[in-house]
């Protein structure tokens, strides 16, 4: 009986189709350091998360681009109406990210020039046109206000300014906490938008500078 | 069973800069893959365990004390990435149905099925020792526990494995001693 396992395991073993090497993934993940992916202390993030969104049903009719739509009031919240999300994935990884932009529907360029020693949270996908990451920003100084949210959205699922929201199962708004007023970047294919947070002038320039040039 | 690593090629990637480790890692990736998978039990979660462990590799070969030691150290940093991979999946995710990727299905389903009702603990000895050839020493310094642990575990799966593998020794042949000749 044991024989037969073996041989048995032997075959499956053999049986399994291989793929080929992601040599492009490993260079680019052996590349990031990984005390500042994963060496830290995290926060909690859920808590801070919900204070700052509020889900409410909605009920009127319109037709969602990629099930997923983005406005920006003029107040300075970001609404987003959308029929599914995947997430929120906790202190997500290099993993975690490749898959959630292997979802989306447009080509991402993800967030890059972020201070030094800033944490991914937290990663959530809207449909499969955008993704919104919270990252938390270092140092003591900003007290409670560490986070900074960031959307990554295919430019057809951004609304123009009061546009009405569509009729989806959910949306979300981020506000009035957190709604001090959005940034909004063209970036290659995608168009990235910034909510402000405790992030500085200068922090959010190098961060801007960085993500054009990767979109150039 | 698996296949062996040229002494000089880990040589090489320890010393060596980005050329000689994807070198290494290009020979090692179907093993990396095949454990991923035989632990994970799934394709896609297996080749993201596998690349983990070859992002480890990249960043940590410098640290590897000798040639001597890779094997070793390089099925460590496998498992524990598809082990950890797995039990985040778990967290998150229903089980998945006990996968059906092999070609000879008369052979092999059983394998995977059986491998599927084992707890993690019990399933990564087994991988290592019919899977991956790895005797009792090798698995538990992959696993970095005692010898004597490892045989119990083996014999405990063993036990748990058995109506399975008794209704599957039924199905699989046994390869036969008997010599035919045919007439030209």
């Amino acid at each position: 009986m044991q024989s037969n396992f073996e041989l048995a395991c032997r075959s499956a073993r053999e049986a399994i189709v291989v793929p080929a090497i992601p040599l492009g993934a490993i260079r680019h993940g052996a590349q990031v350091d990984s005390g500042e992916r994963s060496g830290r202390r995290r926060r909690g993030v859920i808590a801070a998360i919900v204070a700052s969104l509020s889900i409410v049903s909605v009920a009127a009719a319109a037709e969602v681009w990629g099930h997923v739509q983005v406005s920006l009031d003029p107040s300075g919240a970001v609404l987003m109406a959308f029929t599914k999300w995947d997430g929120p994935v906790r202190n997500p990884t290099e993993r975690d990210f490749q898959k959630a932009v292997r979802a989306l529907n447009f080509t991402a360029i993800l967030p890059d020039g972020l201070p030094k020693g800033t944490d991914a949270e937290s990663l959530t996908v809207f449909g499969p046109g955008a993704m919104q990451i919270t990252y938390n920003l270092p140092g003591a100084w900003r007290r409670s206000n560490h986070l900074l949210f960031v959307i990554l959205a295919n430019p057809a699922s951004v609304a123009p300014e009061n546009a009405k929201l569509p009729r989806t199962a959910y949306s979300l708004q981020y506000g009035p906490t957190t709604g001090l007023g959005a940034l909004r970047w063209r970036v290659g294919q995608e168009e990235l938008i910034v909510l402000r947070s405790t992030i500085t002038a200068s922090e959010l320039a190098h961060f801007k500078r960085v993500m054009m040039a990767k979109g150039r | 069973m698996a296949i062996p690593v040229p002494a000089d090629l880990v040589d090489a990637a320890r010393t060596g800069g980005r050329d000689e480790i994807e070198l290494l890692l290009s020979t090692v990736w179907p093993d990396a893959f095949r454990l991923a998978r035989a632990i994970v039990g799934e394709d896609q979660p297996a080749e993201d365990a596998a690349q983990e462990a070859c992002i480890a590799v990249c960043r940590t070969i410098g640290s590897l004390r000798s040639a001597a030691a890779f094997r070793t150290w390089f099925y460590r940093i496998v498992v524990r990435e598809a082990a950890e991979l797995k039990r985040r999946r778990s967290r998150t995710e229903p089980a998945a149905e006990p996968p059906a990727i092999a070609r000879d299905e008369t052979s092999s389903i059983d394998v995977w099925r059986a491998l599927s009702v084992l707890p993690q603990k019990l399933r990564e000895v087994v991988v290592l020792h019919y899977f991956e050839d790895l005797s009792s020493r090798e698995i538990g310094s992959v696993l970095g526990i005692p010898e004597g642990t490892v045989r119990f575990r083996l014999m405990i799966a063993k036990q748990r494995l058995r109506p399975l593998l008794g209704e599957y020794s039924e199905r699989i042949p046994q390869p036969s001693g008997e010599v035919r000749t045919s007439a030209i």
